[in-house]
């Protein structure tokens, strides 16, 4: 919602782009199939739609709205977003426009109880979050898929139908231009947490509501503070209810603040309540100048979820798929990874690549990281929204403990978002091979950054398909390069990094001469090879390689063995 | 002789805070204060030794119990 005499897209610092219903090719023609259609052009399947074009994969992106986003939703982008944004080739406008940060710090009334520093390090390329408005979240995930020219964007089209035979889909979509037929071989319904196609394929999300309203306003005002997050518990400017405070781009401030049990929610949004609300809040906070008000919006916590995210020829991504409480910034960070997952899999299927069956692994690697963010998203909206009195007593007795007792503080973490290991995956076939290591990323994990003596990242090195990183030396070294070949044989996009001291490398072979932190940061030795898919998750190791394991996974991992 | 108790864990710590909160609602906040100052007996007598309770008693003291508990 926007103050009164504002239109929903007359915002303070955003020009929204109006964008043309076109006339459809399908309109006046036979229809082709597509590839695949995209319903929403949301974040997620903006990413999903320059994942693929990544690999030269053409699709069709459909949306209801004539623009972006009306107002600020998802704020926060985490690391591991950012190696998906930087994949997907779209990262330089995020890294020049949004604000990096590490810091979080906890307040009980008025008082500094807790700070947290996110991991970060010399190794890593990229900070741990970043804040910026979903809005630009769009527009440069928008720009990125006009430039690639593989992207068919067609705005004003909303699906009202869908037919999902098991050779492929037709959607009916409603344009101001009229209505049309249009043919897929795979739909990704990207369609939001209130998608059409879910509901049209009579599908329900499962899971938990929880208790507690947060009204989510965003302001602009000149206020001297660093980027950090700043959680208010028991704050005199909103008693009985948290309140959230974090920076964005063009100086806007996200205040979040929950509204007391009983309280009535269609007064809390009245534009009065809303100022009054936040005026007091940013005068506890210290701030003194002026404020405009730009935007705000009311927000209850769920853990909602899909059985399988797949049906047929249809693939849900992001909140068509799952809902996730907002505490712990996960629900657009886990469907940018749900994007990029189905992304690169289809990518491999359509271009004859992979088998069918590599589709399969999409459930139980989505589900499964969003089981593992219910599990944590559940423990802080208990938190940050205690569901009952005895939730209430038990935080209070932590958070008045928390500046004397150190162990009480950490309750107060708010469990930021993790990339998932996917260590029950089907394309995980030897974790067992973990327990020879004492240091680096398991089977399944996210690859582990190192920065590289010439200061390039390990990320950098890593190629469009699979990756093996492997330490040279050792006995090995002579079925090493039987091994090189016979992967570049099964993957096209197959490359091998190489570690050490070695002669001469083949043609298309990565060198890393110097790697002395890296192996140690690896576990590594002469023989050691990691097994790195296209989305940067470890398929495997192997301390001293074992060839036809490493075969018979990279085989797995393209959707050939059952 | 006292043997000073390995301090529970956080992720263990994370389980005592969901299991008082569901028994302090199984309770009902009549009896609450009650069952909170039977829950302090029970668990010095059973700690024996292992734990200072004066010491416990001043830390649950500071300055936090002074102020007003908000839940309603
Ligand atoms: C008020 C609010 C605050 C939020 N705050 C945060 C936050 O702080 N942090 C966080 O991580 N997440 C937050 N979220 C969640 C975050 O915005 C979503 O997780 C994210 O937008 C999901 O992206 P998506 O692409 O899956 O869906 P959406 O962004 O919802 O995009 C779906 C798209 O599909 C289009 N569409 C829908 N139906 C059809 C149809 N039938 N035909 C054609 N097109 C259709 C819509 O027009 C829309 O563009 C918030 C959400 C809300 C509502």
């Amino acid at each position: 919602m926007r103050p009164a005499g504002r239109g929903p897209l007359d915002s303070l610092y955003f020009a929204y782009p109006h964008f043309a219903a076109r006339r459809a090719p399908e309109q006046d023609d036979a229809a082709t199939v597509h590839p695949v259609v995209i319903v929403g052009a949301g974040p997620v399947g903006l990413t999903a739609a320059l994942t693929l074009a990544k690999y030269g994969v053409r699709s069709v992106v459909l949306d209801a709205k004539a623009t972006f986003n009306d107002g600020s939703r998802a704020i926060c982008i985490a690391r591991q977003s950012f190696h998906i944004l930087e994949q997907a080739g779209a990262a330089a406008p995020f890294l020049a426009k949004a604000l990096g940060w590490t810091t979080g710090r906890s307040f009980y009334r008025g008082e500094e109880i807790y700070r947290f520093d996110m991991p970060d390090s010399e190794h890593e390329k990229f900070r741990p979050m970043y804040n910026l408005q979903q809005q630009y979240i769009e527009q440069f995930l928008h720009d990125a898929c006009i430039a690639t020219g593989l992207v068919d964007l067609r705005w004003q089209s909303t699906v009202v139908g869908i037919d999902n035979r098991p050779d492929s889909v037709t959607l009916m979509v409603e344009t101001p231009l009229g209505a049309y037929a249009l043919q897929a071989a795979h739909v990704l319904a990207a369609d939001g947490a209130r998608s059409a196609i879910r509901s049209k394929l009579g599908l329900r999300l499962k899971g938990e509501n929880y208790e507690g309203r947060y009204v989510i306003a965003d302001v602009r005002m000149d206020h001297a503070y660093p980027t950090e997050r700043r959680a208010l518990f028991e704050p005199a400017s909103n008693p009985g209810g948290t309140v959230l405070i974090h920076k964005q781009p063009d100086d806007i401030w996200r205040i979040d603040y929950q509204l007391r049990d009983g309280e009535d929610p269609d007064e809390a949004i009245r534009e009065a309540e809303i100022r009054a609300r936040v005026g007091a809040i940013l005068a506890e906070i210290g701030h003194q100048g002026s404020w405009e008000l730009e935007w705000w919006s009311i927000y209850t916590a769920n853990t909602l979820a899909l059985d399988d995210y797949r049906h047929g020829r249809v693939t849900f991504i992001g909140d068509s798929a799952h809902i996730v409480p907002i505490f712990g910034v996960r629900g657009l960070n886990n469907g940018l990874a749900d994007a990029q997952n189905i992304g690169w899999k289809l990518a491999y299927l359509l271009k004859g690549l992979a088998g069918e069956s590599l589709l399969d692994s999409y459930t139980p690697e989505r589900r499964g990281a969003t089981l593992d963010v219910f599990a944590n998203a559940g423990k802080s909206a208990r938190f940050m929204t205690p569901p009952t009195r005895g939730h209430r007593l038990v935080r209070e007795a932590v958070l008045s403990l928390a500046a004397t007792e150190a162990f009480a503080r950490n309750f107060a973490n708010p469990r930021q978002m993790q990339p998932h290991t996917y260590a029950d995956s089907p394309l995980t076939r030897y974790p067992a091979r973990d327990g020879a290591f004492s240091s680096g990323p398991a089977s399944g994990a996210a690859l582990a950054n190192v920065r590289l003596a010439d200061g390039r990242f390990l990320s950098d090195l890593m190629g469009e398909g699979f990756t093996a990183l492997v330490f040279a030396g050792g006995p090995v070294a002579e079925s090493i390069d039987a091994l090189r070949e016979a992967l570049a044989a099964l993957d096209p996009l197959f490359r091998a990094v190489v570690v050490g001291e070695t002669g001469e490398l083949p043609a298309g072979v990565v060198g890393i001469r110097s790697g002395g932190d890296l192996s140690e940061r690896y576990g590594a030795t002469g023989g050691t090879l990691y097994l790195i898919r296209p989305d940067l998750h470890v398929a495997g190791r192997w301390r001293t390689i074992v060839p036809a394991e490493i075969v018979a996974t990279l085989d797995a991992c393209l959707g050939r063995t059952a | 002789m006292s043997h000073p108790a390995e301090p529970r864990s956080f992720e263990a710590m994370e389980l005592v805070y969901e299991q008082l909160a569901a028994a302090l609602d199984r309770v009902g906040p009549d009896d609450e204060v009650l069952f909170l100052t039977r829950l302090a007996m029970v668990m010095a007598h059973r700690a024996g030794a292992a734990i200072d309770l004066a010491a416990c008693i001043e830390a649950a003291q500071g300055e936090g119990a002074r102020r007003p508990v908000a839940a309603s």
